[in-house]
């Protein structure tokens, strides 16, 4: 069998043919007709596109060749709708290239992010939302280059609600009064678990401000849901209060004195393990045996520079409160040490690892 | 922030159909006719066809001819290519593939199958109200790895 081979000249000036790789669970999504799929280019990010379906979001990279890569049609088949002409009959074996491909799309996983800048941040006050672009919860998720069933997951995580129709990030403070009141009573009640529907009016009764969308930001960041019954996740609100304790240190503390505020900030009757371990990642270490509190997000954004800041705050730094300023630069295919090294040096001490300056 | 809808009913109509036909000894395109051909290096071709009136003609060598189209909203369009090759099926191997440039050049190929399969889409050039189109879903190409050989 042969084919006698074409191509078509200047190519069309309407479209572009363009290569795309497709996952798996794509391909599958692919299969149900009339879904959402949508390329999304956030502002926030330079040469940054993604690929958002209604449950997965993807992050879009070029990868440019040197070959030639032909989209041919086969005239055989009736789809294509073209023939040559005055070849009769036997032009029916033809191929005809009617794209040129110099890169092929590749998709890989991602969690998709929430364009929070700009956003108001509410502490209960209704001052601040004065001369902030208004923008409701569903365009903000619409300009955000994240799927919309992990939308409201992310949304809650980064403390975010709706206050008057408008998208806001609540306050830290005013996101520990809300969990303070919500543990209060429902301890007072001595609930062990709780619905929207119960919980919604005692809060108001509280406080006007504590609004039932308020409280499903709390309650999608700090309980579990189970058949519509909410029951807090004791582990996460530990963490919130370890880090608001963390937050308030004027100076650096040692790890008995942080234990102990920690401890007293928590809402009475209210118990937890408390472990220093889950606070890492927003702290270090100026001292030997003291510590003091460090946001990632004061931190650059690239790998090298953000080695290079924490260097400068402290020279030495246990290797298992090193990492998570940096995990989010490690590939998933890829070892964290192989990424540290190229940047810094791991040596042991005693029973521990230090990463320092190479 | 920017956004483009991607219209994929095609390529899923492609995903339902492509079970139900069956499979061909040659596997070379889609049941929609697309496939992909791949070449290392550049093939350079000619940048314009010559002016004649006739459906065919010859000229540096080449063989150019014209192609009618007819798209979806069965508007016909006439533009020129040129033959630049013949591709041959190995009878015996249908997965080996020999594609012959003119008289002096021949590549040894083969079909190969994906990684990944890949979407074939539609960009529309200009921004407008069309969207971008998913047309087909590829599984196979056909791959020239090798440097040309003479034919003797």
């Amino acid at each position: 069998m042969s084919f006698s081979v074409y191509s078509q000249i200047g190519g069309s000036d309407d479209h572009k043919y363009k290569l795309m790789q497709l996952p798996k669970e794509l391909l599958e999504y692919l299969k149900t007709p009339d879904n959402v799929l949508e390329f999304k280019l956030p502002l926030s990010r330079k040469n940054h596109l993604v690929l958002c379906t209604e449950s997965e979001t993807y992050t879009v990279r070029q990868m440019n060749h040197s070959n030639t890569q032909l989209v041919v049609e086969d005239l055989q088949v009736p789809a294509v709708g073209r023939k040559l002409m005055g070849l009769g009959p036997d032009s029916s074996s033809s191929l005809l290239a009617v794209g040129l491909c110099s890169y092929l799309y590749e998709l890989t996983p991602s969690l998709g992010e929430i364009e929070t800048a700009g956003l108001p941040l509410y502490d209960g006050t209704a001052e601040l939302l004065v001369g902030s672009v208004p923008l409701s919860v569903e365009s903000l998720m619409q300009s955000s280059p994240i799927a919309r069933t992990c939308f409201q997951s992310q949304w809650h995580a980064l403390c975010g609600s709706e206050i008057d129709g408008i998208a806001v990030i609540l306050s830290p403070d005013f996101v520990t009064n809300v969990l303070y009141t919500i543990i209060a009573v429902a301890i007072a009640e001595k609930w062990s678990s709780f619905t929207l529907e119960e919980m919604a009016p005692r809060l108001a009764s509280e406080n006007s401000k504590f609004t039932r969308l308020v409280l499903e930001t709390i309650a999608g960041k700090f309980c579990e849901c189970k058949d519509n019954e909410l029951s807090l996740n004791r582990p996460e609100i530990a963490k919130w209060f370890g880090i608001m304790s963390l937050k308030k240190l004027a100076t650096a503390t040692s790890d008995k004195d942080l234990l102990l505020q920690w401890k007293s900030s928590l809402p009475p009757f209210f118990n937890a393990l408390l472990d220093l371990k889950v606070l890492r990642g927003h702290f270090y270490r100026p001292l030997a045996g003291r510590l003091q509190y460090l946001n990632k997000e004061t931190l650059s954004p690239e790998i090298h520079a953000r080695i290079k800041d924490m260097f400068k705050i402290t020279k030495d730094w246990d290797y298992d409160e090193f990492l998570p300023y940096v995990e989010e630069f490690i590939p998933a295919t890829k070892k964290a040490d192989a990424v540290i090294l190229k940047y810094a040096k791991k040596k042991r001490m005693g029973k521990l690892f230090v990463v320092c300056p190479r | 922030m920017p956004s483009a809808n991607i219209d994929y009913s095609e390529a899923s109509r492609a995903l339902g159909v492509a079970n139900d036909i069956p499979a061909s000894p040659y596997v070379l395109s889609t049941p929609f006719g697309l496939s992909i051909l791949e070449i290392q290096g550049q093939l350079v071709l000619p940048s314009s066809a010559p002016e004649t009136e006739s459906d065919t003609a010859v000229e540096g060598g080449n063989t150019f001819v014209k192609v009618e189209s007819v798209d979806q909203k069965l508007v016909r369009a006439v533009r020129d290519a040129v033959q630049f090759g013949k591709l041959s099926f190995d009878e015996k191997d249908p997965s080996k593939v020999v594609l012959f440039i003119g008289t002096s050049q021949r590549l040894n190929g083969v079909v190969e199958t994906l990684r990944e399969p890949l979407a074939v889409l539609k960009v529309p050039s200009q921004d407008g109200d069309t969207d971008i189109r998913m047309v087909d879903i590829i599984y196979k190409k056909i791959i020239f790895k090798h440097r040309p050989l003479p034919i003797m």
